[in-house]
């Protein structure tokens, strides 16, 4: 509870102090935002891919994101945005020259976090392990815009580790990847390594998790949601 | 980029979706809902209408309003539509029969694609056609009626005794005969009939068959397809059917078993058909649907593992069937042997259009005799499986060279001298030898002489560094800019070499992980995975590296696929331009995937 007001505090006081319009819009709803059950709570899956796993150095080469709206994924919500890191935030200049080539005609790193934070605003963001994908994107919206943004989230993996250490089977090293879990709950195997088919597989996930714990009492948001 | 490619690559197999331009299949899929139901909760009913639902995974269960049940259906399966149970449409609920992951495409986009598109709407009205088209074609070629035709008709005059009729039936091993006054068609008596109106009717056999035949039976025309032979089937409920000519003479006799088998050019029928030839000319004959099996087989879109390990089985059943044929004339073996497959078939990750790579172990030293009886096998052998389309190994590594047709003791002296020695020359023979499988013989002698021969790799730090020294020769191509490298050897100007880049040195890098491990077998993914279960290797980089296998080879055998289509040998270069930029980058991310893995691997040898 006071997390949560805390929280939404924080938001709204950076949204008054943010010049970015799509920003500033993201931070207030995220400030009213309430969510409880998954098939009422309209939510944001995202995945990203960077060049690395130390967010203070690496850049985000792709996002890709799908949006969920009463417990069904909408395809047409699909979105993958490439990055060309050629101009952007930042220095670290031996990284843009190993990428420029690649990425040659993807789009501006403010292009890309613009189109996904208007997408995510009003949502619950949802990740695989979000640690690290968090970071990033604060990173890269404080290097934008010198806001750093607010998240309510539900990550996957979090729930699986802390549902199986409620049963008392920690999980072992590899057991809570993506596409494991995936398989578990029966759910297809898509290619991987690509920052789209991971984030609709993270949510084709979490509508599994929603869905079995529906048959042994709702999934309550409630308990998993983070702040951050 | 709004992208649909995981919705649309599932579908664009599928009937009815099949019929859909691209442009209207990414339309439709940007229309679609994906909801994930927990076995046996309700998903939607068939009234007011709820638009098309489609099974991505699981399976879902229809049933009436006293939840009586009327069907399953499961992965690809689709219901929402009107559905007709027993003949007769009616309303139905839909339950998840196991948790099922279901796309669902809205009443009002569902009707707006059956207004655009007649085929797909025609599906809706006709399904059982649409079906067989699904099942018997592979795409693009229908299977013509008189390519089902496999003998004359079985005739008899109308005026003999249905004793005459059952005598021929089975003198002829067919299960019906067509009655015929002079040269034209008048009826037919199948088993059935026989059954039914002579044996049941207590009819005496001596009288005329006319009277039990049945008059005037439908016929097909030749010129005809396999949908048309199963259509007029389906509807009268007919097993056989003959077929005329353009000047209504009979010509043949198709039934459903013709039609059944016709739309079974399953790998494992080919199988079991190499085993029943009964001569090399026979099986080369087989060997002519190779092409168009793997082109079936290829476009079924199943995983590229399985596919491999098919194409793997039908060269080892072709190996196995040469040898017994090759028994046969040579008289049997007089010793215990074991005929081995090295390389990709050893490991089964075959793709079509492979070389030969094989040896024998003989149980012991062969005198003069018994040395020249195996070379005569060998030789029948190699030399079969080059007509059959498997070439010579241009390095010669086949049975058929007296070097790797010798004893058990012999191969292991092999070994011993390649591990010992550790020169590029013997690294490159431990590469080829150590993915061994036996195809035919004794098994046993294999499993001694790979537990030998691991054990001392195990136990030889030095060989395998020389092994590592060997991987790092072949990178992937990246270039230092992360761009790609393209080849250029004169015959083919540009194109990725994703076997020889991509490929090779995955199969290299779980071959080393697999000896450090004491690991004998010889396929990529299970050595990755037991690698990983004994710890040899972080499971999370064995996943990365089934997983970049997995989709280089998707690219290369749906590369091959195209070009097997066009007339063409398969090959491995894949140029850069045919590659779609999603493509691009997921190839470039498997490929940084092995740089990543040969550097952990330079690491831990220090080789630089």
């Amino acid at each position: 509870m006071l997390r949560r007001w805390g929280h939404a505090r924080r938001c709204q006081r950076r949204a008054r102090h943010c010049s970015n319009s799509v920003i500033a819009n993201y931070l207030e709803a995220c400030a009213v935002l309430e969510p409880d059950q998954p098939g009422n709570t309209p939510m944001i899956a995202v995945d990203l891919e960077l060049t690395g796993l130390d967010h203070r150095k690496d850049r985000i080469i792709a996002i890709g994101w799908t949006l969920i709206d009463e417990g069904k994924i909408r395809f047409g919500s699909n979105r993958q945005v490439l990055i060309s890191t050629g101009q952007s935030v930042g220095p670290s200049a031996e990284i843009h020259e190993m990428l420029d080539s690649e990425l040659a005609g993807g789009e501006r790193i403010e292009q890309g976090l613009e189109a996904l934070f208007r997408a995510g605003t009003g949502r619950l963001w949802l990740f695989h392990h979000a640690r690290l994908d968090l970071a990033s994107l604060r990173a890269a919206v404080h290097a934008w815009t010198g806001t750093k943004p607010g998240f309510i989230v539900l990550d996957t993996l979090d729930i699986e580790k802390r549902q199986r250490l409620r049963r008392n089977v920690p999980p072992r090293q590899g057991q809570l990847q993506l596409g494991r879990l995936r398989s578990e709950y029966r759910l297809p195997p898509y290619p991987g390594h690509n920052a789209l088919n991971d984030a609709i597989a993270t949510a084709e996930l979490a509508l599994a998790m929603a869905a079995r714990a529906q048959s042994g009492g709702a999934l309550d948001l409630r308990r998993y949601r983070r702040y951050f | 980029m709004h992208d649909v490619s995981l919705a649309t690559g599932f579908l664009q197999g599928f009937p009815p979706f099949d019929a859909l331009s691209p442009g209207e299949l990414e339309a439709l899929a940007r229309g679609l809902s994906a909801a994930y139901y927990a076995r046996d909760t309700f998903i939607l009913a068939s009234r007011p209408p709820p638009g098309l639902a489609i099974i991505r995974k699981g399976a879902v269960r229809l049933v009436d309003e006293n939840q009586s049940f009327l069907d399953k259906r499961s992965e690809g399966g689709l219901f929402g539509h009107q559905i007709h149970f027993h003949g007769s449409e009616s309303e139905y609920r839909a339950e998840a029969a196991e948790d099922s992951l279901i796309w669902h495409l809205s009443q009002e986009d569902f009707e707006r694609v059956l207004a655009d598109n007649a085929t797909f709407a025609a599906y809706f009205e006709n399904l059982p056609r649409f079906r067989v088209r699904a099942a018997l074609d592979p795409p693009g070629r229908a299977t013509q009626i008189l390519e089902l035709i496999h003998r004359d008709p079985v005739t008899l005059q109308a005026a003999r005794s249905i004793r005459e009729a059952a005598r021929l039936m089975s003198e002829e091993r067919v299960s019906s005969v067509l009655i015929m006054r002079g040269d034209e068609l008048k009826g037919i008596v199948t088993d059935k009939d026989l059954r039914d109106r002579v044996l049941a009717a207590g009819l005496d056999p001596s009288e005329t068959v006319e009277r039990v035949m049945t008059r005037d039976p439908e016929t097909l025309a030749c010129s005809g397809d396999v949908d048309q032979a199963l259509l007029a089937m389906i509807r009268g409920n007919f097993r056989h059917l003959p077929v005329m000519d353009g000047h209504d003479r009979v010509t043949g006799l198709v039934t459903a078993g013709d039609l059944l088998r016709a739309q079974s050019e399953h790998p494992l029928r080919m199988v079991s058909d190499i085993h029943k030839q009964g001569s090399l000319d026979a099986l080369i004959r087989l060997s002519d649907r190779l092409p168009s099996l793997f082109i079936r087989l290829l476009g079924m879109g199943r995983n590229v593992e399985q596919t491999e390990r098919l194409v793997t089985h039908i060269t080892d059943a072709f190996t196995a069937r040469l040898i017994q044929l090759g028994q046969q004339q040579l008289g049997p073996a007089p010793m215990p042997f074991a005929w081995v497959a090295l390389g990709s078939q050893a490991r089964e990750e075959q793709a079509p259009g492979s070389d030969q790579d094989n040896g024998l172990i003989l149980a012991r030293e062969p005198n003069h005799h018994e040395s020249e009886y195996f070379s005569q096998l060998a030789d029948f052998v190699c030399g079969g499986l080059d007509q059959l389309g498997y070439h010579y190994c241009p390095g010669e590594v086949m049975a058929m060279n007296a070097r790797w047709r010798v004893s058990l003791r012999d191969w292991m002296r092999h070994f011993d001298g390649w591990i010992e020695e550790g020169d590029p020359k013997s690294v490159m023979f431990c590469g080829i030898f150590f993915d061994m499988r036996c195809v035919h013989g004794d098994a046993q002698l294999v499993d001694t002489l790979l537990d030998h021969a691991v054990g001392r790799a195990r136990d030889h730090q030095i060989f395998r560094r020389f092994m590592a020294t060997n991987i790092a020769r072949h990178r992937p191509p990246i270039g230092f800019f992360r761009q790609f490298v393209q080849e250029d050897d004169g015959s083919h100007s540009e194109g990725l070499n994703l076997k020889h880049r991509g490929m090779v040195p995955i199969t290299e890098l779980a071959r080393i992980r697999a000896l450090e491990s004491g690991i004998t077998a010889p396929n990529t993914f299970a050595r990755l995975r037991l690698a990983a279960e004994l710890g040899g290797i972080a499971e999370a980089d064995a996943d990365s590296l089934r997983d970049a296998l997995t989709l280089i080879n998707r690219v290369r055998l749906s590369h091959q696929a195209e070009q097997l289509a066009a007339g063409d040998p398969p090959g491995h270069f894949v140029p850069i331009e045919s590659l779609s930029p999603l493509m691009r980058r997921n190839l470039k991310a498997a490929f940084l995937l092995v740089v990543h893995a040969q550097s952990a691997l330079s690491l831990r040898y220090q080789v630089r």
